[in-house]
């Protein structure tokens, strides 16, 4: 069953310019979907379309159908409901997303009462157990914490537990690590896979990086200027792709291959300029 | 051919590079590779006078790092050109591309104002830019644009060794091995010495002789990039980089066999 | 500046007033149908009419002539004044910016110094001191003007000194006076256009106001503050002597600072 469904969703600015046209594609229950673009594609447009969260001077036409229920129509209101309760996000700066000035812990709570009809005391011990499950070593210093104390890659376990504990049916993850070191990076979509499986979500993935993708996705939404050029399983868009772009990313890619066994890197391309 | 010996930056008493060594033969090609933190940008910045050193010193044919008078200055660098990271913006964004690339031209040599605009003119076609652009300011280019800008900017005073400072961290995948292809055919057009900092393991290969990581300031351990998979002999941490990547590749080698063989 | 025009009507509106009046206080001699200092004691004191479109003064003087030419005493030395604030501002904030910590120290208590002062005050205090005359208000206005300048050009050369582009143009060759030229003053030349721009209303009003308070510009001449002081006496027999110079000040300050705001919000 499809938990999110966009049919048709374009955006345009103010100026009336196509930012994103005419995209449709299906996040099934328990399933991987990545949006990959370059810059400006509109993928992190289309991801904040679902949020309900595009800019006041944007417009949006087309319907996003959340477990059937067209978003589109609701107030302002609901729509915050579902997206706290049942839609989880991890930003790219989890820096700017956490209060500077809250202790880590007492956003948890916060976060979880506002949801929850549970006390401050019962919020705070599931958020620690949440901690744990990240794999943040002394998670009782952490709670303590304020966000700036908490390295890049802390601070992004931090927020992605703060995502997956009201449970979610799905999560929404635009580039969650690319201002990550490369080591970080590893250990946190590691993480995130393990535990997207472990709880049966769904996540919608954003991200520039095909090789990310391909160890993330189950399906794989190829975007560029606004359109959605290709879709299909991971196997089928790194195994057989179809168009152009799609070829040329995964012929650069592969050239990139660091492990033995892979293509020989760097190696002059037929495509040099 | 570049030595580096003992090289120590502290800053508020804090160590920022320690004891880094290596040397850089003519025409030769160094990767320095590093996490954030690691004082990598540190090190070209140091490399390039535009930090002192605390302690010990950088040898460009056998001269020293400049430290006072406008002429010693200009004497290295004319020598030695680097390229940063274009999240930086470091063409002036009140000149037009042209007057951009000429303001080396202008200060290192005595070309008239044609041979200038010849010059500019083949660099600009070398790194693959429209003449069109010229008249544009640099906030009217692309980030690829940007930094084959920054390129022909560097190279067109025909400089000894390039130090290039994360100029594709930013960028998408295609324009990354864009600008990596067109560094190699400069490079082995020019006789160019490369050092190329960043901290993406899967750029180097293909692209330079030999790998220097860092961590925290210090050198970890330099070795032969064929010798990049020989686990014996790597440290600790370049294996966990190493396998960092590696463990994101598995799916990807999984499938993509079949790209290969299909698009050669 | 075709933006502008583009943008707001009021701010185009402004525009051509200003050009109007340079065009005008320029052809000054041409264009005012009287000489703006012949005294005609029978046709003293005449309403608005066809001959005199804004009457006559107590000395039966063309008022529209004397406005004219009032452009040349009231607006131009405007330009001069800022312009010499701005050279000042430009030579002492640079040095103080760029050379020297104990140079910069020592300047910027000076300019604490000289923006700590009530500005009117040390005008009144200068020109007291020197004698009546406009020459001597030009003085204590560029005196009382001179520290926001640098402090204003001083901080944006720091700003702009951390940009990296300023540190890669030491790699391209350029080092100090021309660091300077080609990379800082062409940055920051929009900042202080703006400033320079939305100051030139102060100035005006400055000026005309100690000329009004009698201190500055003396009778005959045609400056606007000196022509509303003397509508000020006869203003229950003859309020246009006050009204029109009154009405130029006021509509040149305005377009000033319209079109000032405009360029600093504009972009």
């Amino acid at each position: 069953m499809d938990v999110v469904e966009i049919k048709n969703l374009s955006i345009r600015s103010a100026e009336g310019q196509l930012l994103v046209h005419d995209s449709s594609f299906s996040l099934e229950s328990g399933k991987t979907h990545c949006l990959l673009g370059e810059s400006g594609s509109g993928k992190t447009l289309t991801s904040k379309a679902i949020l309900g969260m595009l800019p006041a001077d944007l417009h949006m036409s087309g319907d996003i159908l959340f477990r059937g229920q067209n978003l589109n129509l609701l107030s302002k209101k609901s729509w915050r409901q579902i997206r706290g309760k049942h839609i989880g996000t991890i930003f790219q700066h989890p820096e700017q997303a956490l209060h500077p000035s809250i202790p880590i812990g007492r956003q948890f709570s916060d976060l979880m009462c506002s949801h929850l009809p549970i006390s401050r005391y019962e919020a705070e011990k599931q958020a620690e157990k949440m901690l744990s499950r990240v794999l943040l070593k002394d998670t009782a210093q952490v709670m303590k914490s304020y966000s700036h104390e908490l390295s890049g890659g802390m601070n992004q376990r931090v927020m992605i537990a703060m995502a997956l504990l009201p449970k979610p049916e799905v999560v929404i993850a635009d580039e969650p690590t690319s201002a990550l070191d490369v080591t970080t990076q590893a250990e946190i979509i590691s993480l995130l896979r393990h535990l997207i499986w472990d709880l049966k979500m769904s996540m919608l993935f954003i991200t520039h990086d095909l090789l990310l993708s391909s160890y993330l996705a189950d399906t794989i939404g190829v975007m560029r200027s606004g359109e959605i050029i290709e879709q299909g399983s991971t196997e089928r868009i790194l195994g057989r792709p179809e168009h152009e772009y799609t070829k040329q990313l995964c012929r650069y890619r592969s050239q990139r291959i660091l492990s033995k066994g892979g293509n020989s890197p760097n190696a002059p391309s037929s495509t040099a300029l | 051919m570049l030595q580096v010996q003992r090289l120590c930056k502290e800053i508020n008493g804090r160590p920022i590079l320690s004891d880094i060594n290596f040397v850089i033969e003519d025409g030769g090609s160094l990767a320095i590779v590093g996490e954030s933190g690691s004082g990598k940008s540190t090190l070209a910045q140091l490399i390039m006078a535009l930090k002192q050193p605390t302690s010990g010193q950088v040898l460009f044919n056998e001269r020293s790092l400049p430290r006072k008078g406008i002429k010693s200055y200009k004497e290295w660098y004319s020598d030695i050109q680097i390229v940063f990271q274009n999240t930086a913006s470091t063409l002036n964004p009140a000149m037009s591309l042209y007057r951009c690339l000429e303001e080396p031209l202008i200060n290192f040599t005595n070309l008239k104002r044609r041979e200038r605009r010849d010059k500019i003119l083949e660099y600009l076609n070398k790194v693959g830019l429209h003449r069109d652009l010229l008249k544009h300011r640099p906030g009217k280019l692309s980030g690829g644009q940007y930094q084959r800008a920054c390129l022909a900017k560097a190279l067109i005073i025909s400089p000894k060794l390039l130090i290039c400072d994360e100029i594709v961290a930013s960028l998408d995948i295609v324009l990354q091995q864009q600008m990596i292809e067109l560094l190699m055919s400069i490079q082995k057009e020019r006789g160019l010495s490369l050092l190329f900092i960043t901290h993406d393991l899967s750029l180097v290969p293909g692209l330079c002789a030999d790998i220097l990581v860092m961590k925290d300031g210090k050198k970890v351990e330099q070795f032969n990039t064929s010798a990049l998979h020989n686990e014996e002999e790597r440290d600790i941490y370049t294996i966990t980089l190493l396998k960092s990547t590696e463990s994101l590749e598995t799916t990807w080698k999984q499938y993509a066999t079949h790209d290969n063989k299909s698009t050669g | 500046m075709m933006n502008i025009i583009r943008v707001n009507k009021l701010s185009a509106a402004a525009l051509l007033f200003i050009a109007m009046l340079l065009f005008m206080g320029l052809t000054a001699s041409w264009l005012s149908p009287y000489d703006p200092f012949f005294t005609n004691l029978e046709q003293k004191l005449l309403p608005p009419s066809f001959s005199h479109p804004f009457g006559t003064d107590y000395l039966g003087r063309d008022l529209l002539s004397r406005v004219i030419h009032g452009i040349g005493d009231s607006v131009f030395p405007v330009f001069v004044v800022l312009s010499i604030v701005m050279l000042i501002g430009l030579f002492v904030g640079t040095l103080s910016a760029f050379w020297g910590n104990k140079l910069d120290m020592l300047l910027m208590s000076v300019t604490d110094i000289f923006t700590a002062l009530p500005s009117v005050l040390l005008t009144i205090v200068v020109v007291g001191f020197l004698g009546f005359g406009m020459e001597n208000v030009y003085f204590a206005v560029i005196l009382s003007w001179w520290a926001k300048y640098v402090r204003l050009i001083r901080g944006l050369i720091h700003d702009v000194k951390k940009e990296p582009y300023i540190m890669a143009s030491r790699v391209s060759g350029s080092f100090g006076m021309r660091t300077m030229i080609r990379h800082m003053i062409p940055n920051i030349a929009p900042q202080i256009g703006t400033i320079l721009i939305l100051d030139v209303s102060k100035v005006i009003l400055t000026l005309s106001g100690l000329s009004f308070l009698g201190i500055g510009a003396q009778p005959p001449s045609p400056e606007w503050g000196v022509m509303l002081l003397d509508g000020k006496n006869y203003l229950q027999v003859a309020p246009w002597m006050g009204f029109f110079p009154g009405l130029m000040i006021f509509l040149t300050a305005c377009s000033f600072q319209i079109v000032g705001e405009r360029l600093r919000k504009g972009k």
